[in-house]
């Protein structure tokens, strides 16, 4: 049994809209490594929190299937709901600084999500907190539990932020843009401290960003998200080395690092729709270079092609040219 | 290459005092220190480094929105702490800067015409018509509709208003643009578009530009020279085939090592440089990056590596050598 299966979300702010994410569909199995790709406006990070179950008024989901380790997401009472986050399914976020409560110290914050999950009393609750703070890399961790979120970098802040998204051992953390906001070097660490983890506590890990070096080094599977719909889906090494859909295609070739010297990059023209001005068909046809007749009258359905699956009707052979 | 380079800065530094609360003296912040560089006509110089190394304060010493603390500025060949009115007149309109987010930079109240072709008003000497007919120029040059003239910025895209901010700073002519972070606020295939468009750009106007940056990928597109810099310090300084193919400083190296690149295989834990930047307010004594370094010797702990040159470039660390 799969530890995350959702088929067929669709999620739309007030009746009546146009869905901000259609028909998206991800099967995780425990202990995986997922990355979803796409620009921003794509609908990754909305259809994160539909799965976290963080959608308001006027947000409707809809789903065929929303199941987390056997259990009906869209059934359970709110209450369950909540038991679930924070304990077995956790995320962290992009701006580690405006996740975190200013008012309160690390420590509080940590072990508040202890207190709410475990039985463990005051001074265990303690004790895992400098555990996990030291399990982050964080040094000094007993007198760093004293410390406010602003009293550290932003860098220890997405530390701390990792350590309470595992407090409680999560079996799925949703990282979204975990490293967006942070220096490079401090990037790499991050990016290593959460990889660490994961294989130390065999938990599953999706991984959300715009930038597709970050997935290639990570992530065993990708997910590409265009205009709301995931485009394409296979094991990361073929998508990157011959992506069937053509905006996986035109968004590897506008990376810088695969033109030498100063050449003018591949860039793909024109922009990404908005939510009103998507197009009838294929939402990407507008931008593609073999949009054809069909293209542009049916919207093309998520099939297979190569070692996974693409949403297009005249799917690339994976050489880079167009497929029979 | 013709003339003096249209910006030389030797020995630039920038210091700023900041408050320790009200009973205690301000404290003295080195933002820049002994940074020394050209940027020939037409050519693109990259400065690279983290947050808080620098950077954006060498921008705005060259967009002379700030004084320099000692050193040296020269913009066109002119001192930049020229007193003759006229002459800093003619130098501020000789460097332009772009920002780096265009949601920010451009005046919501504004039309998109008015807004480039607001310096052309303050310049005079032209027509209405006449300076109408420069914007829906320079605006098709940027790849925008002349059309867009009567618009707001709210009605554009990200890219789109990238490329207005970057018609506002061509349109006095400039020399030197200044491009601080130009595409991070962007999306990727915007990037591609802006990072295109900047290089048309220099080819069509042999325009310079100091190019402020983090993304590695982009600099090594867009640069002729890269100055790295690590806490208001030049850790290296060079062409920049030279610097990002054989980085000969242990900084330069991490941070080429810590950029994530599509062909990876699964990664590997590569721990290149410790912790984090410390604070630039209490800089480690020696060499500034001695804390985090993995080849750091007693030496780097005494003595401040000075500036020396070693295989083609500027490299400040006490074993370049053999790194």
């Amino acid at each position: 049994m799969p530890l995350l299966d959702v088929r067929h979300l669709s999620i739309a702010f007030g009746a009546g809209e146009q869905p901000v994410v259609d028909d998206f569909s991800l099967v995780l199995e425990e202990g995986e490594v997922v990355g979803i790709a796409g620009e921003s406006g794509c609908g990754k990070t909305v259809s994160m929190l539909a799965i976290m179950g963080l959608i308001g008024w006027p947000g409707r989901i809809t789903a065929g299937l929303m199941r987390f380790a056997g259990q009906d997401l869209s059934a359970l009472s709110p209450r369950k709901r909540r038991s679930l986050l924070g304990r077995d399914l956790a995320m962290v976020f992009q701006e580690p600084k405006s996740s975190l409560n200013p008012c309160f110290t690390i420590g509080f914050q940590i072990t508040e999500t202890l207190a709410a999950h475990t039985g463990l009393g005051r001074r265990e609750r303690r004790s895992r907190a400098v555990e996990l703070l030291q399990q982050v890399g964080i040094p000094a961790p007993e007198s760093r539990l004293r410390s406010f979120p602003h009293q550290l970098s932003s860098g220890m802040n997405q530390r701390v932020m990792i350590a309470i998204a595992l407090a409680c051992r999560p079996r799925l953390l949703i990282a979204d843009e975990p490293t967006t906001a942070l220096d490079v070097t401090v990037q790499a660490q991050i990016l290593d401290l959460l990889l660490e983890r994961q294989r130390e506590t065999g938990m599953a890990l999706l991984l959300v960003t715009h930038d597709l070096a970050v997935i290639a080094g990570t992530a065993a599977r990708v997910l590409v998200m265009y205009a709301g719909k995931v485009v394409e889906e296979g094991p990361t090494r073929e998508v990157f080395a011959s992506p069937r859909h053509p905006y996986t295609q035109a968004s590897l070739d506008a990376l810088p690092e695969r033109h030498a010297g100063h050449a003018r990059l591949a860039a793909l023209p024109g922009s990404v729709p908005g939510l009103d001005e998507r197009p009838q068909g294929c939402s990407f046809h507008p931008r593609c270079r073999f949009a054809a007749g069909v293209c542009r009258r049916e919207s093309p359905a998520l099939l297979p092609a190569g070692h996974g699956l693409v949403r297009c009707h005249l799917p690339l052979a994976g050489d880079g040219t167009r497929g029979p | 290459m013709t003339g003096p380079p249209v910006l030389r800065a030797r020995n630039l530094a920038r210091t700023y005092p900041v408050s320790r609360g009200p009973f205690r003296k301000p404290a003295t912040l080195h933002a820049l220190d002994g940074v020394s560089f050209a940027v020939p006509v037409g050519k693109t110089l990259a400065v690279v480094g983290e947050s808080g190394c620098g950077k954006s304060t060498l921008g705005r010493l060259s967009a002379m929105i700030e004084t320099p603390s000692a050193g040296r500025l020269e913009i066109d060949g002119t001192d930049a702490a020229t007193r003759d009115p006229r002459e800093r007149r003619r130098l501020r309109r000789a460097v332009q800067m772009v920002f780096q987010d265009p949601f920010a930079s451009l005046n919501p109240r504004a039309t998109i015409g008015g807004i480039v072709g607001e310096a052309l008003a303050i310049n005079g000497g032209l027509t209405e018509a006449e300076r109408r007919q420069q914007v829906d120029e320079m605006l098709r040059r940027v790849g925008l509709s002349p059309d867009l003239a009567n618009r707001y910025p709210h009605m554009l895209s990200g890219g789109q208003r990238q490329r207005v901010a970057i018609a506002r700073a061509l349109i006095p002519r400039p020399k030197l643009v200044i491009a601080d972070e130009p595409t991070s606020a962007l999306d990727l295939s915007i990037r591609a578009q802006v990072l295109n468009l900047l290089l048309d750009l220099q080819q069509e106007f042999g325009v310079a530009y100091l190019f402020i940056s983090h993304d590695l990928p982009s600099v090594r597109h867009i640069a002729d020279r890269v100055l790295v810099l690590y806490l208001g310090r030049t850790a290296e300084y060079g062409r920049s085939d030279a610097v990002l193919a054989r980085p000969r400083h242990p900084y330069t190296r991490a941070l080429l090592a810590s950029a994530p690149r599509l062909d990876d295989g699964p990664r590997r834990p590569r721990r290149l440089l410790a912790g984090e930047p410390p604070s630039p307010l209490a800089p480690p004594g020696g060499c500034p990056l001695r804390t985090r370094c993995p080849h750091a010797t007693a030496l780097c702990a005494e003595v401040a590596p000075l500036p020396r040159r070693i295989d083609g470039r500027v490299v400040s660390c006490h074993h370049a050598d053999h790194v």
